[in-house]
């Protein structure tokens, strides 16, 4: 088991490698200064090159560079904001408890609401329910995340007033006690969460209900009814673990497309998160910040991707083997 | 021709997907020639009106037609999406083939750059690239093709090798067949299933990749427009304006649903093992 995690940490190495300097490359190439962003048209250049010096961007690319990486790896140190002079740390720290908070609870929404409704597709299949179940996963496997965030904030947020439209908490949330503070969170994070996890909820659905239908065809399901066990005991424990297999799998490609999802949902319901982080950041041309956050979005992705190959191992024992046979 | 169609009907979402693209696509391009109105003209005294005769769809904050703009921005959202697919399928054709017959560590070295590459989180790399100033519809289609050409790359070797090892290959290799000839007349059309229905639902993703961007205004500009910029403008007063949110968006949804409907449909039909368990 450690071996194969370690010779996986060892794999994503090159991946971290090329993605943070394709990061920076890309970042540093891009035209305009952001030395400009700061001056009046009318200054003199020297002010300019004073700026540019203060943020060390007069120096050639390579040096730049190994400055960079020299400052992460001996100092863990992502350099400072070019707008509020935060350090990068700092500033993500504060972004990430959103991220985390709608991402998880999107994730945990989309496992619960696909799977149920999976199986209750899967165990009806070509009844009325199979159908409507089916064709409405299918308008939300089909519906772009920034659309259905629009309609929910129309509806919920501004025809309704049910719910509010942005921030993660209201102004007076300090003043709540835990259970109104508990409310608040829960209000303010529903139609983001159900933008985020509607859609992801929908991929599941579509796996878990072929993969019940393939599974509940099998011999081995007959045989386990032949021998008197209990449907609900079958269908959950025989032919869901099965159907789960592809889902773990899946679990490398979903952890980059909630990230990207989140930047899209934060963007539309304010919520002061990474990805609304990465686009300020992105328009303001604050080269650190940018920075920081596409390298902490490389780690997510590659300890995503190792997580769903461990679990997956663990899962499935004939992955298991297969690696002890060839180590 | 008739056997196209033949196709089409033998499966319900193949004929479904096909009928919903095939009126996106007429609409989009005969639109703009029957529109009596431009999609970038101004009418400032128009501005902002709900969906009437006139303006089946309304009009947007400027006076412009939205119906006039959905149409031209079928026009660019669906070129893109097809330009880039297009583009992304045959690099990922000519590295898959690369890779399975050269073999060696020029298959290790592209088998890797695909794994890292999938590892990107795409949204934020093409944010990246064209948040910071690169923006332009030829780089849009670059960018996208450039981050969605692995999966294809990897069908296409894995199929081969399959393929290279069956009996009529090695025939062919005994007869003396030039190696070009074998590639492209005995191996490639058999993996021609696997690629048109993977490029199919690549479609479909670019389409929501794209508008994603346009959407958060990085992607196409006004005064041009695709789906996803024409909706962002409805953002800003998503009750008052919903028209112009509403209409674009149920074209996103419906193209999505359409290429994914086709994708599935000729799944079916090329893999006789998929349909048995659906």
């Amino acid at each position: 088991m450690i071996s194969i995690i370690l010779k996986r940490a060892l794999d994503s190495v090159p991946t971290i490698i090329i993605g943070i300097t394709l990061t920076f490359l890309i970042v540093h190439l891009a035209p305009g200064d952001p030395g400009i962003r700061f001056l009046d048209p009318s200054q003199p250049t020297e002010i300019q090159q004073v700026i540019q010096k203060r943020f060390g961007l007069n120096e050639p690319l390579h040096v730049q560079y190994w400055n960079w990486v020299k400052r992460i790896l001996f100092h863990f140190d992502f350099g400072n904001s070019f707008y509020n002079g935060k350090p990068s740390s700092e500033v993500l720290r504060s972004a990430l408890l959103p991220t985390i908070l709608l991402a998880s609870c999107a994730l945990i929404f989309a496992l619960i609401t696909g799977i149920l409704l999976g199986i209750l597709a899967a165990t009806r299949s070509n009844t009325f329910t199979d159908r409507t179940i089916t064709m409405t996963m299918m308008f939300f496997f089909s519906t772009p995340a920034f659309w259905l965030g629009i309609m929910f904030l129309g509806v919920f947020s501004i025809q309704l007033g049910w719910l509010p439209s942005s921030h993660l908490t209201s102004l007076y949330h300090d003043q709540l006690n835990t259970i109104g503070r508990f409310t608040d969170y829960i209000q303010h994070l529903l139609l983001p969460v159900l933008t985020l996890g509607l859609p992801l909820a929908a991929t599941f659905f579509r796996y878990i209900r072929s993969g019940v239908i393939e599974a509940l065809r099998s011999d081995y399901i007959l045989g386990a009814r032949a021998r008197g066990i209990g449907y609900k005991k079958i269908l959950f424990q025989y032919c869901l673990k099965n159907s789960l297999l592809p889902i773990i799998s899946l679990l490398g490609v979903i952890i980059p497309a909630l990230l990207s999802g989140a930047v899209i949902v934060e963007v539309i319901f304010s919520l002061p998160g990474m990805g609304r982080t990465m686009v300020t950041a992105v328009f303001g041309r604050d080269y650190p910040i940018i920075l920081a956050a596409g390298t902490l979005a490389f780690f997510a992705v590659v300890a995503g991707n190792m997580i769903a190959d461990i679990t997956y191992s663990i899962i499935d024992p004939r992955i298991r083997y297969q690696t002890r046979k060839n180590s | 021709m008739k056997r196209i169609v033949n196709i089409i009907c033998s499966d319900k979402s193949l004929y479904a997907g096909s009928i919903l693209i095939g009126i996106i696509i007429i609409f989009s391009l005969t639109g703009p020639l029957l529109s009596p109105y431009n999609y970038s003209s101004q009418n400032l005294s128009e501005a902002l009106q709900s969906p009437s005769i006139s303006h089946p769809l309304g009009t947007d904050y400027y006076g412009r037609d939205v119906l006039a703009r959905i149409m031209h921005g079928g026009q660019i959202t669906l070129g893109i999406a097809l330009l880039a697919t297009t583009i992304a399928v045959l690099t990922g054709i000519i590295i898959g083939l690369i890779s399975a017959f050269v073999g060696g560590w020029l298959d290790r070295i592209l088998m890797r750059l695909v794994d890292i590459m999938l590892g990107f989180p795409k949204l934020f790399i093409i944010l990246l690239v064209i948040g910071m100033g690169y923006s332009s519809i030829g780089l849009i289609i670059l960018f996208l093709a450039i981050f969605s050409w692995m999966e294809i790359a990897r069908i296409v070797r894995s199929e081969v090798l399959v393929i290279r090892e069956q009996l009529y290959i090695k025939s062919a290799e005994a007869i003396g067949l030039r190696r070009r000839r074998i590639i492209f007349i005995h191996i490639l059309p058999n993996v021609m299933g696997t690629i048109i229905v993977s490029s199919v639902l690549l479609i479909s993703t670019l389409i929501l990749i794209e508008s994603s961007i346009s959407f958060l205004g990085l992607g196409v500009q006004p005064p041009n427009a695709s789906w996803g910029t024409i909706l962002t403008e409805g953002r800003i007063d998503p009750i008052g304006t919903w028209w112009i949110s509403v209409f674009s968006g149920i074209f996103i949804i419906a193209a999505i649903i359409g290429f994914n409907l086709i994708g599935d449909g000729l799944r079916n039909i090329l893999d006789p093992k998929f349909t048995e368990n659906t």
